[in-house]
């Protein structure tokens, strides 16, 4: 990455600490976003066989190759990452989109909502599935879903995620918990009518 | 309705998900008041919520705690770790096993280096056998190519047996043998044994009648002085060599040995009797022996040369002594050449004899002497015997041996041959050299392994020790910065969470430690509920500065107002009455906050109390920084919009209105006028202060909020000092009479604070 990147993104953050009226969260999104599908072309293609997609990696290297090895306040860490899970999932759904086009409709089998760990061919139809989902969650609670996306697509911290919407962490779990059972049962009810 | 109800939902399900499962209906029933919609859809959910709360996501918090800080998980043992465990985790086993495992090694490297020095020896012995063996043939062959030489000279030549014959014919018939020198045909004897002894090499030759009386002499060694044959002729050899004559009558050939004192003395009054004898017997025409022919032989010429094969490259010797312990294959001189011999007082020069004896006791002979004759006395002088001694011992030279030896009876003497036992035993010194330096490594690393696996076994027992500052134990980081770091903690018996902060090193130089010190010492005597308790300080283990305080659970007002954006003058004027609560402790004790700013606020819920202001890190550190830090961070970092002007000129200003000043400025920040507040330090700043009438209220969309308010602000921001209230008890009654108007009641506050913690009871 080039310096310019690497400058450009850390005031970016330090102005998202500082709350200050200059953060332009879009071009942060964008940089972040760029970068990421970057590095997922890079991983798609080298993996063709299986599709195996890390998206904690996915972060993790966008994160290096932005920022490096800098020290980075956490709270810096956590805005970059809760960026970055929009990002991922952004990533992930256009990626299955392709791959699944033809079987609309998904499967939604055992869903494991714990983080989108290697996601492979299979759990492509999953990931729309929960996609599906999480989009009428968001009806529903902005927040749980924001929480899911961060937990699931980024795997951050509790203390992280709390720190980026500027909740308590308490709130954070709890939301986590509702969040997934209702997801759950959201599906389950999908595959009964399907 | 779903929708519409799911936030009900959530808040419902929060209270219930940490209960006992048979608690959670009536709870529902209770909290759901009669509503049954909204009772199922809680239930519905229920049913999908994984196992309660506490297995699953605590699960997986304690083990990221524990991944962060170390904590030890019960996993299963492998075989491997049951053995280190049982072996090396008690210390007292542990020592015994490092001991024994010391003592097997030093064992196996005792077995070793016998095994290698047994092989040596037994190397050794061999080829010094061999060498022995050699000699002993060599030392035959010559003795008996010798003999039969003389033998033959004397009976093959004609002219010498009738001389001889003449002679010994004349001493018969003479009374006195004293005046058988004047015979004549003793002229003839010497005339023809010059020639004899020429080409023999030999020195004397005498001749004996079978009484062993001389009858004829004859020298022609130049070292001899020469002795008038009236002397000599006539006399009897010794009586111990009397022996030899029986020989002689059996007509056998015999040799004698050198240096045999009085007994080997064929010319007892003659020269000094150094010389080795080949007797061969002279008979008559008949062939019967008549007398016997005595030749000496310097040894120096051939015998003791019979003795110089020297093994190669070991400093070895041969030689040859007599039962009376005299070494007889060297003579002083020779001796003498070699620097053996230190004074002359030392030998018997008159014998010319060197009596082999330990330079260091005088009295004993040669170790291998000694065995050599006591085995020999042991076996009868008849046989041959064969003897070693590989233990080293000092030989006649004073040097460290190791030797064998052969008794030869035949001759009467023994042949010892000796190596240096340093150059034999070379390879264990090579080994102990070797093994020397490595055992003790092996002990270095045995200590070391002891006492480290000490540390091992603590840390494996009590996980707490090594994440311990002093009373504290660390849990898990929670922050880092320009400072150094802030972690979690535990007190180790109070169970209270407590921050500590440790600071990096080159924050503190050491001429400020005293002072710094002090100043945590005053901080932590402020004791209003709304400033943060300082607990206590001290060094980590690397000397860096750590202090303890209280833990806080909360949100500073910067995500705040990040997060939630602008607040209400209600809340506002509650926070800022708090941190001038706070101030006005630090005042009086004459402390001066210096870095308020929102991130050194907190808003917590203490005590069942939301919205309870803590103002956080109080004097310390900060007037480290010197203008130059200030400039620079200004550059870097925007705006220190909470830094009052003075303090740019005078860094280290320490008037408590720099607190009201920046007091002022969080005021407008939670108003979420930032940029007001940058624009208003810039000015200040950069000394073109702007005074209140020149801003633009609207502007800022400022004209909604109580003007009053406002110009208190504005004043507490004032560019002169003086122009600010003049003590932080005017800043709290000014704020309290605005309170009187606008109150943060308990409703409000608790609505608020659900903003920031969603499932607060």
């Amino acid at each position: 990455m080039s310096n310019e990147q690497t400058k450009e993104v850390t005031q970016l953050l330090n102005l998202a600490k500082d709350g200050s009226e200059d953060f332009d969260a879009g071009r942060l999104y964008e940089m972040v976003f760029s970068q990421m599908h970057q590095i997922a072309e890079n991983l798609y293609r080298r993996e063709r066989t299986d599709h195996t997609l890390q998206p904690t990696i996915l972060v993790n290297e966008a994160f290096m190759s932005l920022i490096g090895q800098d020290h980075i306040d956490w709270k810096s860490r956590a805005h970059f990452f809760a960026v970055g899970a929009q990002a991922i999932r952004r990533i992930l759904i256009q990626h299955a989109r392709k791959k699944h086009a033809l079987k609309r409709g998904g499967d939604y089998t055992k869903v494991e909502l714990d983080k989108a760990v290697n996601l492979t061919e299979d759990e492509g139809d999953q990931l729309l599935a929960i996609e599906e989902s999480l989009k009428e969650l968001e009806k529903v609670h902005e927040r749980q879903a924001k929480v899911v996306e961060m937990k699931f697509f980024a795997d951050m911290k509790m203390e992280e995620i709390a720190h980026a919407l500027g909740v308590s962490k308490r709130t954070v779990e709890v939301d986590w918990t509702v969040a997934r059972a209702w997801l759950k049962r959201y599906m389950a009810e999908q595959l009964m009518n399907d | 309705m779903r929708q519409n109800n799911h936030e009900k939902v959530s808040d419902i399900l929060a209270q219930v998900m940490d209960l006992p499962p048979h608690e959670v209906e009536p709870k529902v029933r209770e909290l759901c008041a009669g509503d049954e919609a909204l009772r199922k859809e809680v239930l519905s959910l229920l049913n999908f919520v994984e196992e309660p709360k506490t297995s699953t996501q605590s699960a997986k918090i304690i083990q990221r705690v524990g991944a962060d800080t170390q904590f030890t998980k019960n996993k299963k043992h492998t075989l491997l770790e049951q053995w280190r465990n049982q072996l090396l985790l008690p210390k007292r086993v542990r020592l015994m096993v490092l001991i024994s495992c010391l003592l097997f090694i030093s064992f196996c490297g005792n077995l070793f280096r016998s095994g290698v020095r047994k092989q040596i020896v037994d190397q050794q012995r061999k080829e010094l056998k061999s060498i022995l063996t050699a000699h002993h043939e060599i030392l035959s062959s010559w003795v008996e190519s010798r003999l039969t030489e003389i033998e033959r000279e004397v009976n093959d030549s004609t002219e010498l047996r009738n001389i001889s014959v003449d002679i010994l014919e004349a001493a018969n018939n003479l009374p006195f043998l004293d005046s058988l020198f004047a015979v004549k045909a003793h002229d003839d004897f010497s005339a023809l044994l010059n020639n004899l002894t020429e080409r023999n090499n030999t020195s004397i030759i005498a001749l004996l009648d079978l009484s062993g009386a001389i009858v004829a002499f004859h020298s022609s060694n130049p070292k001899i002085p020469y002795v008038p044959q009236s002397q000599v002729i006539g006399t009897y050899i010794a009586k111990d060599l009397m022996g030899i004559l029986a020989d002689i009558r059996e007509g056998k050939a015999v040799f004698l040995p050198p240096y045999q004192e009085e007994k080997n003395t064929i010319i007892s009054d003659g020269p000094t009797n150094t010389f080795c004898y080949f007797c061969a017997p002279i008979r008559d025409e008949n062939g019967r022996v008549i007398g016997g022919i005595a030749v000496a032989m310097d040894p120096e010429i051939q015998f003791s040369k019979l003795f110089n094969i020297a093994l190669e490259g070991k400093g070895g010797e041969s030689y040859a002594f007599d039962d009376q312990g005299q070494l007889i294959s060297k003579t002083i001189t020779e001796l003498d050449k070699v620097g053996l011999i230190k004074s002359k007082k030392d030998t018997l020069v008159k014998k010319n004899v060197l009596t082999m004896r330990d330079p260091e006791k005088k009295s004993d002979l040669v170790k291998i002497v000694q065995a050599a004759l006591e085995e020999k006395a042991s076996f009868g002088s008849d046989s041959l015997t064969f003897g070693a001694l590989m233990e080293p011992y000092v030989n006649y030279a004073g040097k460290e041996m190791v030797g064998a030896w052969y008794w030869l009876p035949e001759y009467g003497f023994g042949v010892a041959t000796e190596v240096e036992a340093t150059e034999v035993f070379a390879p264990i010194r090579y080994i102990r050299i070797v093994y020397f330096p490595m055992f003790i490594v092996i002990i270095i690393l045995s200590i070391l392994l002891f006492n480290s696996n000490v540390n091992i076994s603590l840390l494996k027992k009590k996980v707490s020790k090594a994440n311990k500052m002093g009373h504290y134990v660390i849990k898990k980081k929670i922050g880092e910065g320009g400072f150094g770091e802030v972690f979690l903690a535990e007190h180790a018996f109070l169970r209270r969470p407590t921050a500590i902060k440790v600071l990096k090193k080159e924050l503190i130089q050491p001429e400020h430690l005293q002072r710094f010190e002090r100043e945590v010492q005053l901080v932590a005597r402020l004791s209003h509920p709304n400033t943060i308790r300082v607990y206590d300080y001290n060094y980590t283990k690397d000397g860096r500065f750590y202090y303890a305080m209280e833990y806080l659970d909360g949100i500073s007002l910067q995500e705040l107002v990040n997060q939630h954006g602008e607040q209400p003058v209600e809340r506002i004027l509650h926070i800022l009455y708090q941190i001038s609560k706070s101030l006005k402790e630090a005042h009086q004790m004459g402390l001066v906050h210096r870095d308020i700013k929102p991130q050194n606020i907190m808003l917590c819920k203490i005590g069942g109390e939301p919205d309870f202001v803590k103002v956080l890190d109080f004097g310390l550190v900060k007037d480290m920084r010197n203008t130059e830090e200030i400039t620079q961070l200004n550059q870097v970092a925007g705006t220190p919009s909470y830094l009052a002007p003075e303090r740019m000129t005078n860094p280290k200003l320490a008037d408590h209105r720099v607190d009201i000043y920046a007091l002022g400025a969080i005021g407008f920040f939670l108003m979420g006028k930032k940029l007001l507040i940058d624009m208003l330090s810039q000015s200040n700043l950069g000394g073109k202060p702007l005074s209140p009438s020149m801003i633009n209220l609207e502007a800022y969309q400022l004209h909604d909020q109580p003007q009053a308010f406002i110009d208190f602000l504005f004043s507490c921001m004032a560019y002169d000092m003086e122009d600010r209230p003049a003590n932080i008890e005017e800043v709290i009654d000014q704020l309290e009479a605005f309170r009187l108007s606008y109150s943060w009641t308990e409703a409000k506050r608790k609505e608020w604070w659900k903003k920031y913690d969603a499932y607060d009871l």
